[in-house]
């Protein structure tokens, strides 16, 4: 374990990028049919920076990002966090790594029905055997944020659709991981809840200066993003880059 | 220092121990229906344990009331000479009483006519606890001395061998926990997968947010831990109460052991651990996403190429039809891992017959071998024999001769050999010319039948008549060969003995089976007897095919008469242990009266009725009775998953127009289905059960056990009949339920939670 624990902080002196894929290739099989999901994707996020990725339904941008964070497999290529292969991990190795140094915000909100609010903030400390001190003023933190304070011992299905994604953010968050992956984390939302889940979670990316990768089909979300992708038929190419033109990201009011 | 980390890390390890618990609680308590199955699982196989456990503890105090009921020595000495038994008398009467290892129970003494001098038979009692070591001090201090003064027999009582059967009773106890820990983790393990299945879900949640294996392990174990915790006391409360129910009739007062607590309580532990640990083994290898996007019930809906008619004349019929194949996954691991469960109740109370068998099976009670001074088992001593109360028949050892030894065959009308056999076609004896080809087979045991030796041959079933032999031309054949049929005898059939004449050359050695028989058949030169069948025996256990011939056909073949130096005893059916007793003390008598015949006493009487107080065949069927209660268990649990999950299926159907009958009939269609299917399939997993069983207790463990045993194949009917309504009322009842509930929740909805259930809008 100490070994493990050495070879990774070499791996995180010696890169400088955050997030880093090679040629990450992801095929579907469909009947008889080969469909590319995801095709040669290469791309370079630094740490701190937002990235977001644009793409019709479809195009394979959600499938990238399941790639980036682990979630899912590539055929071939190589996906490195902070320098460390995470596609040469062993499921256990990468399902810890995942717990501690990402988070992962879902389209659709992945709550666990029979917990309540507060439980599924803490099910990655849960994941990983945190000791209680440990994330008890992270969690004061994110709780007073998200102004989940008074909703902390309800249910999901107690909790409005807006509410349910905040406590995802928060547990996403919790573990405070060092880069966190948003797979159209509004999608579900109308655009008043919509606005106000993307401020809170910009406003504490910046407070907790997090590297933000973002799957969204919504361009006036996308704008505020430092870097904009398109993904074309699992295809990426960079559509706009504001940290060039010097732009800084804003809230929506 | 030292006490303050220990302080920490045992709070750290509260800690976690309280939080893992509370956390399970939560799970557990928050979804209990959900959970119902685990803890009705959980309560079976804590019953199980408990049953056999406790049983266990009664089985080693019942087997020692038995044992030492009937015997008060641990040794006896046969035919002692006066010098051999003064060694005996000075050792139980040793000067210091702190060197006596041994009592002396009683002395028999009497004239041996052979000898013309007094002898005894001395029976002792070991007056310390470890018999082992008293035997080797005994063996030490007065064995060699009397060795030195001439021969005589030893013999150990069952009380001296109790300790004996007390290993084999714990190592029975050990293979059957080792069985039964391999049925409850199938059990548990089959129940966790249907879980795992249908909520993939939260696990790809947990994995999402670091959960690795060790994680995902200690979750589930402690959820089920925590069902353990709560189940474990009324669930062995009830099991000692079913073994009190099962020993309530014999002897010894009910024994109940404390240790038995814990070790169910450690073999349910063993369970969970054993049954949580694969699946989450396998679900922590798995892409998270992989598991989360099963939530999304994608793989749900049919294909659309298969849907474009569903609302024509096909739907729902076809379409559900079609849902049938397209689950046929999830419909097959259902239908074998309910039914095996069915099957093994049905196996289970085959078991418990072939125990009842076993203990009723007529085994001789002694043996006695006339040869040691020259006497041969011959008419008068059988009169002298059958003049004494209570012996049932008198059956000569060694009177058979394998044929292979005397380098014999038969041969047999292809009409009288069953279906793939397997025997070799004849070539050279023109057995029946002109009727059909003829089989040859020399796996084959003769016995000389004397008339008197034919009362050893009225248990069997039998056609024909069993006193032909006395006619020359006759013979008495059975049907199998190795317990399992092979030949369609009729009484009036002919078959043909070859009796080796010589040889043309010298026969390659190393062969067995056909290869041997084909080398016979073409190195040695035969004569043929050609004899009718007088009587066809049914059920007689075999080795090779039984014959009997009279004694001049038997003389002809193996070219003398057989020894018939050693006979077995038997007692007449229903004797008591009193009886026997009796009998066993005038046969010790006439023994001693002519000197060299020996007289062993096999203890089979005692030994069934031990088997008997051990309850094992109630114990089977308590357990067969326990084992078919998984199958509902694993029907409904599994079906209301399944058909929870396809409710969004439905409500899909119906949004777009689909009306509640047709939904009703998608249920009933898939209920129907499973029931139909499940029909098949119980019968056809408990065939095949209950003849792997009688296959391995009639086939395979004479092998090994060299008992001479043969056990009738046959369905139960009640046990199939109960079998099959079960697994077709649970293939219906499971898919109906699920309706009535959805039905419920969807008028529900349309009316206010009062109102129309489905099949009103038809």
């Amino acid at each position: 374990m100490a070994k493990k624990e050495i070879k990774m902080n070499m791996a995180e002196e010696e890169s400088k990028f955050m997030l880093q894929t090679e040629n990450v290739i992801k095929y579907y099989k469909q009947y008889d049919h080969v469909i590319t999901a995801v095709n040669r994707v290469s791309l370079k996020v630094e740490p701190g920076e937002f990235v977001a990725i644009i793409g019709s339904s479809g195009s394979g941008k959600s499938t990238f990002l399941h790639i980036c964070a682990g979630l899912d497999s590539c055929d071939s290529g190589h996906v490195y966090i902070h320098g460390n292969d995470i596609t040469a991990m062993k499921a256990d190795e990468l399902s810890r790594f995942r717990g501690l140094r990402m988070g992962f915000v879902f389209q659709r909100h992945n709550l666990i029905p029979q917990f309540t609010a507060l439980e599924n903030i803490l099910i990655p400390t849960m994941m990983c055997n945190k000791p209680d001190f440990s994330y008890q003023e992270n969690l004061r933190r994110l709780v007073e944020t998200l102004g989940l304070t008074n909703r902390l011992h309800h249910l999901p299905s107690e909790l409005s659709g807006g509410q349910q994604q905040r406590v995802a953010i928060a547990r996403a968050l919790i573990n405070m991981p060092d880069i966190l992956f948003a797979d159209e984390p509004t999608g579900n939302l109308d655009r008043q809840n919509a606005d106000e889940v993307l401020n809170l979670l910009l406003k504490i990316r910046e407070e907790m200066g997090q590297t933000l990768i973002m799957v969204t089909h919504d361009m006036r979300i996308a704008e505020h993003a430092d870097r904009i992708f398109r993904m074309d038929n699992g295809v990426l190419s960079l559509h706009r880059d504001y940290l060039k033109a010097g732009k800084k990201t804003e809230g929506f009011n | 220092m030292l006490s303050w980390l220990a302080t920490l890390a045992l709070e750290r390890v509260l800690e976690y121990l309280g939080r893992s618990i509370k956390t399970a609680w939560k799970t557990v308590f928050f979804n209990f229906k959900q959970y119902l199955c685990f803890f009705v699982a959980i309560i079976i196989v804590q019953l199980l344990f408990g049953m056999m456990t406790v049983s266990n503890d009664n089985n080693n105090d019942v087997e020692y009331a038995r044992v030492s009921q009937q015997y008060d020595y641990h040794m006896s000495f046969m035919g002692v000479n006066e010098s051999q038994y003064t060694i005996l008398y000075n050792g139980a009467n040793e000067l210091f009483k702190s060197n006596i290892i041994y009592e002396i129970v009683r002395v028999d003494e009497y004239y041996n006519q052979i000898i013309l001098d007094r002898e005894f038979d001395v029976y002792i009692r070991f007056i310390r606890d470890d018999l082992d070591a008293a035997k080797k001090t005994f063996n030490i201090n007065y064995g060699t001395k009397m060795d030195a003064l001439g021969e005589y027999v030893i013999v150990e009582s069952p009380l001296m061998t109790f300790q004996n059967n007390v290993r084999a009773n714990a190592w029975t106890f050990v293979l059957v926990t080792v069985i039964l820990l391999v049925l409850c983790i199938f059990l548990l393990t089959s129940l966790y997968n249907i879980r795992l299945n249908q909520y993939k879900f939260q696990y790809g949640v947990y994995m999402t947010f670091g959960a690795d294996f060790k994680m995902l392990f200690s979750t589930a174990f402690w959820e089920l831990f925590v069902i353990l915790v709560v189940t474990f006391i009324p669930s062995y409360a009830v099991s000692t109460l079913i073994s009190y129910l099962i020993f309530r009739g014999t002897t010894t007062a009910f024994v109940f052991s404390a240790l038995s607590i814990f070790k169910v309580f450690f073999f349910t532990l063993a369970v969970i651990v054993a049954s949580v640990w694969t699946p989450m083994k396998f679900i922590s290898v798995k892409d998270p996403m992989s598991l989360i996007v099963t939530e999304d019930n994608s793989n749900l809906v049919s294909s659309p190429w298969k849907s474009l008619s569903i609302f024509g004349e096909k739907f729902p019929t076809r379409y559900e039809f079609y849902s049938i194949w397209r689950f046929r996954k999830y419909n097959i691991q259902l239908l074998t891992t309910a039914i095996v469960f069915c099957a093994m109740f049905i196996m289970g109370l085959y078991m418990s017959e072939i125990y009842k068998t076993d203990i009723n099976y007529p085994r001789a009670q002694w043996e006695v071998d006339f040869g040691e001074l020259g006497y041969t088992y011959d008419e008068a001593f059988s009169e002298e024999l059958y003049a004494m109360d209570g012996i049932h028949a008198i059956k000569i050892k060694d009177n058979s001769i394998e044929a292979i030894e005397v380098g014999s065959h038969i041969v047999v009308s292809q009409n009288d050999v069953l279906p793939l056999t397997g025997m070799l076609k004849d070539k050279g004896s023109q057995f029946r010319k002109g009727h059909g080809d003829a089989r040859v087979t020399n796996e084959v045991v003769y016995t000389a039948l004397t008339e008197e030796q034919v009362v050893t041959l009225q248990d069997y079933t039998y056609t024909g008549d069993l006193n032909c032999l006395s006619q020359p031309g006759y013979v008495i054949v059975g049907d199998s060969i190795s317990n399992v049929r092979k030949f369609d005898f009729q009484v009036g059939d002919v078959i043909r003995i070859a009796v080796k004449t010589g040889q043309v050359r010298a026969m390659e050695s190393n062969l067995s089976g056909k290869l041997l028989l084909r080398e016979q058949l073409k190195v040695f030169r035969y004569e043929y007897i050609d004899l009718t069948v007088g009587a066809v025996i049914h059920d007689i256990p075999s080795s090779g095919l039984p014959i009997y011939l009279s004694m001049d056909d038997y003389v002809t073949l193996a070219g003398n008469e057989p020894d018939n130096e050693l006979v077995e005893i038997y007692v007449e059916p229903g004797s008591t242990i009193e009886e026997v007793d009796a009998l066993d003390y005038a046969l010790f008598e006439w023994s001693h009266y002519y000197g060299g015949i020996k007289v062993t006493n096999l203890g089979t009487t005692m030994e069934n009725q031990i088997a008997d107080d051990k309850h094992y065949d109630d114990l089977y069927i308590a357990i067969s009775l326990l084992i078919l209660c998984i199958s509902p268990l694993v029907w409904f649990f599994s079906q209301s998953l399944y058909y929870k999950k396809r409710e969004r299926e439905f409500n899909i159907l119906q949004s777009v127009g689909a009306i509640g009958s047709e939904i009703r009939s998608i249920y009933i269609q898939g209920g129907l289905s499973m029931a139909t299917l499940s029909l098949i399939v119980s019968i056809a997993l408990s065939y095949l059960g209950s003849y792997a069983l009688f296959y391995l207790y009639n086939v395979v463990m004479p092998n090994f056990t060299g008992d001479n045993i043969r056990y009738v194949f046959y369905m139960p009917w009640y046990a199939i009949v109960t079998s099959v309504v079960m697994s077709v009322a649970c293939g219906f009842l499971s898919a109906y339920f699920p309706y009535r509930s959805y039905a419920k929740y969807r008028s529900s909805l349309q009316n206010g939670g009062a109102g129309a259930e489905y099949g009103d809008d038809e």
